[in-house]
């Protein structure tokens, strides 16, 4: 692509062709202010923050839609420009509700950053704030509606990256208004909890449902064994809330800072991650070698992904892992074998995960086999920004915490178990024990650089005991119908396969980029997290989950083998066709 | 797609659903289904919009979004009569605007059920300026407005005298 | 008795009762086998609606406007059977006679009919010796207006349709003698003219606008015909950038240019589209282009999709004229049946066909990019250029998108050649604009003038200037997003340079006159609630702006007024015409800072 020769501010810039001037300015280190664009998005337009003076042309283009053109001199910040951004920024807060006190964004919201920032110091204009009820109705996010500024971030996440359309704009002019399909409850909607709008969102007009007081008083509760479990991708993302370079690997202090919060028990989903894959490698085996027809097998750790499929693509529920996810292995394993070895009342047992995601909220009582144990799996899950402030609200600081070890019987891991947290990672992990089961080799391949990354869709074709496996992977729900398609149209003239194995993971990147993590995810931030987990799979002695020696006890001592009688009704699920629109 | 004629109002699903059936599917139809079934019902029920999104297969998020984008269409029945004042430039310079105010209290001194057979709304012009102030009730155009003329014409659809001239 | 009478039946005439006097006028002439009666569309005069157009051999062309149906039964026995003009009497109460809009040249034989009028805005009424001197030589009336106003008396004389003005009391009398001599006027006082060019609308109010016959029997695709047979595309694109014609969409941007920039595009598949949007109040050429010659405007689509290399197009219509929607569906399905839409147009190896689509009560959809995503089943919100619908319009395809007039001069650009009408107008505004005339206005009207007319021109000597009793306070131009011209600067010109350069625009052509019993600050209380009502929302400036404006003007008007409102108005203004995505958010502002600039003691004495 040709280089685009620009000045700004009076500094010479070359910019490949097609950068926008905002993405030029930062290459100088020019931040223009923005409120709408979010660089995983196309820009829209919609907030008029980024405007910019270029010498010779009629107007003020906007920074974040414009694409360079040879020889533009820009100009990005001058009294007009700036008096202008006030003036915008001020019609913007005389729509918004003053109560950043009580607000979920409070200290991370991008509108509070520019008002500080252009030291607003009154409403100049009349205060103009419908009342609108807040939407509880998902149980996993909670939608503040008179908070929305209408940048359209969630919007266009939700249309365009998701693909699950179950947010859009209604009404016109100042009666715009967000709102779940044709006006209804989220939870009628076809929203998969995958929380990415409110990922997405600059304000506290889309957050999180914040369980941590429940986890407060289930702490304070006399007779409670309250046990906890961090997912993998949290490990690795929540030291931005601390002030830790993305892709910091946390793991020992996380684990401390949960032992001085009180927990009885310090778990890790990814032990849980590698029996996981026991499970569904065994899966894969199976189908591989004796049923083709069942084939490709795809994963069902995400929960959004199956709460997609159920809604979306029921034709693909044959093909579905039946294995749980990770986080409610971990539960019911801890509330019955757990609980056995240590002698411990499972009605006293409480389980508390932390999760990089919203939609694990909503899994807790996605279907009756969430109480295999016979009691609710997993009681609470809380978001990496949930733990976060309990971190704070308890005092511990953080960063000067040593590490320190999980406990005993669910809580060592291998590398593969980690890997659960990113793109591709739960292919890899299935893939080494996959090769161990058909082989039996000690040492198989560990490592398939063509299914890591950013890509959208990632295909590979790899050996295995002579065999070709065709495999795919996406992430972001929005690629997920091509891949599927690619399927049914190599069913429909029934050929072999197209694939024999597909993961699909709901957020951009995976885990590492869920609803519930850090807020401001760049794909630059989620391959550093990516990274991060990818050394802390370098960083493990035992790398395969097959090799894990509490996943080995627990087989032996519990569950015999994977896909035994007994794993089937502890560590397995059903998928049904739902109806897209509850209403 | 034919245009279809305004009927009387009758939104059961049975209707909804040959209608909707009958539709041509084209990529780029999807106003035009919107204007077939607000002509045909006078709105666009629910129920359509789930149908038209399964037969357009377009996210019923879309619908509304459309839906609701556009004033001519509507997501509740409209009333047994509709009156449209025209506020373009012209008709608002004839004194439409007082015109509406007087015939929002007009209708707002009338008992609840009475007042409900009647929606009031707005339009911005319909090139018919020469005839300003105007109003439509119904389909039916009523030019050379005055607050007396209005409130003959409420009056006499109130006693359902179809003379509204 | 052979001829027609064209009785105008466009929405304005229909609404005010013209399908009743055409179902009167069938009835009254089923006895006479030569006379047809016809709906035509607007001729222009829609103040006269409803009205007829009496095209008889033997007889005056004049029209009658104000009619009912018992006038029309009046008029059929006194003109028409026994051949003699309506009682005055009854033209002063009952009706009113219009002159011939056909201007003829001084004929030679002495006149059958005379028509006097005294066309001075303030003028009093004729004096009756004057009427009786006439009334010695032939059959005479007086009547309503010839189309014209401010040049003194005037005279129509029949059958040459000749008229004279400019004319004193003694000089009509020496007229009335010099005729009963059988000397015809004196060629000094002959007007060739009304001051009205009409291209875009020549046939409007002369042809049966639902039959493709009355189209082609008034030329309708002779320019078609011509260009496929005789030009290439690059050649008619040429000729159009040769014309100098701008969009009269409102932006004013060379047609020529857009269609040269569209089929430079690479690209299998491009798009032309008819902007029939029309949503500025006040503003109703589309609306009668549609109605009245479809056939104009669907040549001139036709046109530009051989120019720029489109085998589809579309007509974009807005709900709000169903008329105009029938109409042009009416005229695609008859060029359809006649080939001139479909494969191999005329023979040659172009084929193009059109989609009609409609709008839904959205002024925004006026604007390219929201117009497309309309079409596209959207929501009509812009979305920011680059890039232009040129490049990436429609399904992502190269798109040219004009409006009704633009293309309803084509054919005629085509046919007389561009240097033709680059010769009517003045500097980069050539050829002739659509203004739609209404508010205080005596007649409204549509009117077609060479650009460069004054606005004191088509305001006072061609639509009679206001009502009596009040003066002109401005003339608003460009809708609610256009200007004021105050009374003070009414002798600027019509082009896009000079009307800009006063703080308003062309616009697309409404103009509404306002009289002084108007306050300025009311009237953008007005603009703002029509703006706030249509923003799409999508943008903050133009959402919040446009909303905390129209606030700030109703406690302006509603004597709540500060001394800082006024200027936070402008602070408010300049930050949404600075950040606004679009036209209609950037542009709204145009009539605060007009109303600011020439009546801020409007705006004063609205402060508590
Ligand atoms: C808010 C807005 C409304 C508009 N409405 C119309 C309209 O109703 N009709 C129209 O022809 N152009 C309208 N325009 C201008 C069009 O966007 C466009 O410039 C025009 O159709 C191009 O055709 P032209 O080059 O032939 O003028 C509007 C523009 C804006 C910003
Ligand atoms: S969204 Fe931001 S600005 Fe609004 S109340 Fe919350 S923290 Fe404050
Ligand atoms: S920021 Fe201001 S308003 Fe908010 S808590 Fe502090 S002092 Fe109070
Ligand atoms: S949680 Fe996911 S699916 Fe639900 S509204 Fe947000 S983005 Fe859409
Ligand atoms: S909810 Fe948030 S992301 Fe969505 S439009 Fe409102 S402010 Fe933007
Ligand atoms: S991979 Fe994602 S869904 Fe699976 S356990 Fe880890 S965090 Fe949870
Ligand atoms: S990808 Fe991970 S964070 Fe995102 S929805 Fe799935 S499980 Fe949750
Ligand atoms: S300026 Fe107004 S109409 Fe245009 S995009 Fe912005 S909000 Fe929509
Ligand atoms: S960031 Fe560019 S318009 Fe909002
Ligand atoms: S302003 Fe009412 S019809 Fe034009
Ligand atoms: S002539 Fe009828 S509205 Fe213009």
């Amino acid at each position: 692509m040709s280089q685009i020769n620009v000045q700004i501010n009076g500094m010479a810039v070359a910019v490949s062709e097609g950068t926008s001037l905002l993405d030029a300015a930062r290459m100088v280190q020019v931040k223009i202010p923005t409120l709408c664009k979010h660089p995983d998005l196309v820009a829209t337009g919609a907030c008029g923050l980024c405007i910019v003076r270029v010498r010779g042309m009629a107007g003020f283009p906007r920074a974040c839609t414009t694409p360079v053109e040879e020889g533009m001199d820009i100009y990005t910040h001058d009294n007009e420009l700036t008096e202008v951004r006030r003036t915008v920024l001020e019609l913007i807060l005389s729509t918004h509700p003053n109560s950043c006190l009580t607000c979920g964004r409070n200290g991370s919201c991008e509108l509070q950053t520019l008002a500080a920032d252009f030291s607003i110091r009154e409403s100049s204009f009349a205060k103009y704030v419908p009342e609108i009820p807040r939407d509880t109705s998902t149980g996993s996010l909670i939608f503040d509606f008179e908070k929305c500024i209408k940048c359209g971030r969630c919007v266009h996440v939700c249309q365009d990256l998701q693909n699950v359309w179950a947010l859009s704009f209604l009404n016109r002019g100042i009666h715009t208004r967000m709102a779940p399909a044709g006006d209804i409850a989220l939870a009628e909607s076809p929203c998969v909890r995958c929380g990415q709008c409110s990922a997405h969102c600059p304000t506290g007009a889309i957050i999180e449902l914040d369980e941590t007081a429940e986890v407060w008083r289930l702490l304070r509760e006399p007779g409670n064994h309250v046990v906890v479990q961090i997912a993998p991708s949290v490990r690795v993302a929540i030291g931005e809330e601390f002030g830790y370079e993305p892709g910091t690997n946390l793991t020992g202090q996380l684990y401390a800072a949960l032992r001085r919060l009180g927990f009885h028990a310090i778990f890790d989903t990814n032990f849980s991650a590698d029996v996981t894959i026991m499970e569904e490698a065994s899966e894969f085996i199976e189908r591989f070698v004796h049923n083709r027809r069942e084939l490709p097998l795809i994963t069902s750790c995400c929960p959004s992904w199956t709460d997609y499929m159920e809604k979306f693509h029921p034709d693909f529920i044959p093909h579905f892992s039946t294995a749980k996810s990770p986080q409610q292995m971990l539960g019911v394993l801890a509330k019955t074998y757990y609980a056995a070895r240590r002698g411990l009342d499972p009605s006293t047992i409480k389980v508390i995960s932390i999760m990089p995601c919203t939609a694990k909220k909503y899994e807790l009582t996605r279907s009756h086999e969430m109480y295999a144990s016979g009691y609710k799996d997993v009681d609470i899950a809380l978001t990496t920004r949930e733990l976060a402030r309990m971190i704070k609200q308890a005092g511990i600081e953080f960063h000067r915490l040593p590490p320190e070890n999980a406990d005993s019987l669910l809580g060592t891991y291998s590398g593969a178990g980690t890997m659960f947290g990113t793109t591709g990672g739960v292919m890899e992990a299935a893939l080494r024990t996959a090769q161990y089961f058909l082989t039996g080799e000690k040492m198989p391949r560990l490592v398939f650089e063509e299914i890591r990354g950013l890509t959208g869709i990632k295909e590979a074709k790899i050996e295995l005991a002579g065999q070709e496996i065709r495999l795919a992977v996406a992430h972001g729900l929005g690629h997920v119908a091509e891949v599927l398609d690619r399927v049914r149209e190599t069913k429909r003239k029934g050929e072999e396969p197209r694939y024999h194995f597909i993961e699909v993971m709901a957020c951009p990147g995976g885990c590492i980029g869920g609803g519930g993590q850090p807020y401001g995810v760049t794909d630059e931030i989620r391959a550093k997290r990516m990274q991060g987990i990818f050394q802390d799979d370098r960083d493990k002695t035992i790398r395969c989950s097959h090799d894990n020696p509490e996943v080995i006890e627990l087989y032996e001592t519990f569950l015999e083998k994977p896909l035994s009688e007994k794993a089937h009704q502890l560590l397995h699920t059903t998928y049904y066709a739902r109806p897209i629109y509850q209403r | 797609m034919g245009e279809p004629e305004p009927t009387q109002q009758s939104s059961g699903s049975d209707a909804i659903c040959e209608f909707i059936g009958n539709l041509k599917v084209e990529n780029d139809n999807l106003i035009l289904a919107l204007h077939a079934i607000e002509n045909r019902f006078g709105y666009v029920p629910r129920q359509s919009a789930l149908l038209l999104s399964k037969r357009f297969s377009v996210p019923l998020a879309r619908i509304y979004e459309v839906l609701t984008f556009y004033h001519y269409f509507r997501t509740t029945p409209s009333a047994e009569h509709t009156l449209t004042i025209c506020l373009g430039t012209s008709c608002w310079l004839h004194g439409s605007e007082k015109i509406l105010r007087n015939s929002q209290n007009l209708l707002a001194e009338l008992p609840p059920e009475e007042r409900q057979r009647f929606g009031l709304s707005e339009v911005r012009c319909v090139g018919c300026c020469s005839l300003a102030p105007l109003v439509f009730a119904g389909k039916k155009v009523i030019g050379r407005l005055t607050p007396d003329k209005m409130k003959q014409i409420i009056e006499g659809l109130l006693s359902n005298r179809g003379d509204i001239s | 008795m052979t001829g027609e009478l064209r009785v105008a039946l466009d929405s304005g005439g229909i609404a005010a009762g013209a399908g009743e006097i055409l179902e009167e006028l069938r009835i009254l002439c089923a006895a006479y086998p030569g006379l047809k009666v016809i709906a035509v569309g607007t001729p222009g005069m829609c103040y006269a609606d409803p009205q007829v157009e009496v095209v008889i051999a033997g007889l005056p062309q004049v029209s009658f406007g104000n009619l009912t149906p018992e006038a029309v039964h009046y008029i059929f026995r006194e003109f028409l059977e026994k051949k003699q003009f309506p009682d005055q009497e009854f033209l002063n109460s009952k009706a009113i006679l219009i002159g011939g809009r056909i201007f003829g040249q001084p004929g030679a034989e002495p006149p059958q009919y005379i028509l006097l009028c005294n066309t001075q805005i303030q003028g009093s009424p004729l004096p009756t010796e004057m009427i009786s001197a006439f009334a010695a030589i032939t059959k005479v009336a007086i009547a309503d207006n010839f189309g014209f106003y401010n040049q003194g008396l005037a005279i129509q004389l029949f059958p040459s349709g000749a008229v004279y003005a400019n004319l004193s009391e003694d000089d009509l009398l020496v007229i009335a003698q010099g005729l009963s001599r059988g000397e015809l006027p004196s060629k000094k006082f002959w007007l060739a003219g009304n001051g009205q060019t009409r291209i875009a609308s020549r046939n409007c109010g002369v042809i049966n606008p639902e039959s493709l016959s009355s189209a082609v029997a008034a030329g309708a695709y002779e320019a078609l015909k011509k260009a496929l047979s005789q030009m290439s595309p690059q050649q008619v694109i040429e000729e159009v950038h040769q014309s100098g014609l701008r969009g009269r969409g409102g932006a004013g941007y060379p047609t020529g240019k857009k269609w040269h920039l569209t089929a430079l595009q690479p690209s299998p598949q491009r798009y032309v589209i008819c902007n029939g949007d029309e949503g500025d109040p006040g503003a109703f050429m589309d609306r009668s282009l549609l109605e009245s010659d479809p056939h104009r405007v669907l040549e001139g689509l036709i046109l530009a999709g051989y120019a720029i290399g489109a085998s589809t197009g579309y007509f974009y219509i807005r709900a709000e004229y169903p008329l105009a929607i029938a109409r042009v569906r009416q005229a695609v399905r008859e060029a359809r049946e006649a080939g001139i839409l479909g494969k191999n147009i005329f023979g040659s190896n172009f084929s193009f066909d059109v989609k009609i689509r409609l709008g839904a009560g959205a002024y925004v959809c006026g604007e390219e990019t929201a117009l497309i995503a309309s079409i596209e089943g959207k929501r009509g919100s812009p979305v920011p250029r680059p890039p232009y619908p040129s490049q990436r319009g429609l399904h992502g395809q190269p798109t040219c998108i004009n409006n009704v007039e633009t293309l309803a001069f084509i054919p005629a650009i085509v046919l007389q050649g561009g240097q033709w009408y680059a010769s009517i107008g003045r500097g980069t505004s050539t050829g002739t604009k659509v203004f739609a005339v209404s508010g205080h206005i005596r007649r409204t009207q549509l009117v077609e003038v060479p650009m460069g007319t004054t606005v004191h021109e088509v305001v006072f000597n061609i639509c009679g200037g206001l009502p009596p009793g009040h003066n002109l306070k401005a003339v608003q131009t460009g809708g609610p997003s256009g200007g004021m011209i105050p009374a003070s600067l009414l002798d600027t010109p019509l082009t896009y340079e000079d009307i800009l350069a006063i703080g308003s625009i062309i616009g697309s052509g409404g103009m509404v006159v306002m009289d002084d019993r108007v306050n300025m600050a009311e009237v953008m209380r007005f603009f703002l609630s029509f703006n706030t009502d249509e923003s799409c929302g999508k943008c903050a400036p133009c959402r919040v702006g446009g909303f905390q404006l129209r606030h700030l003007y109703e406690e302006l008007c509603g004597g709540r007024g500060e001394q800082q409102t006024i200027p936070q108005i402008e602070r408010i203004a300049h930050a949404m015409q600075a950040a606004s995505l679009c036209g209609l958010g950037k542009a709204a502002p145009n009539p605060i800072f007009s109303t600011l600039r020439y009546f801020r003691e409007d705006y004063l004495a609205c402060l508590k």
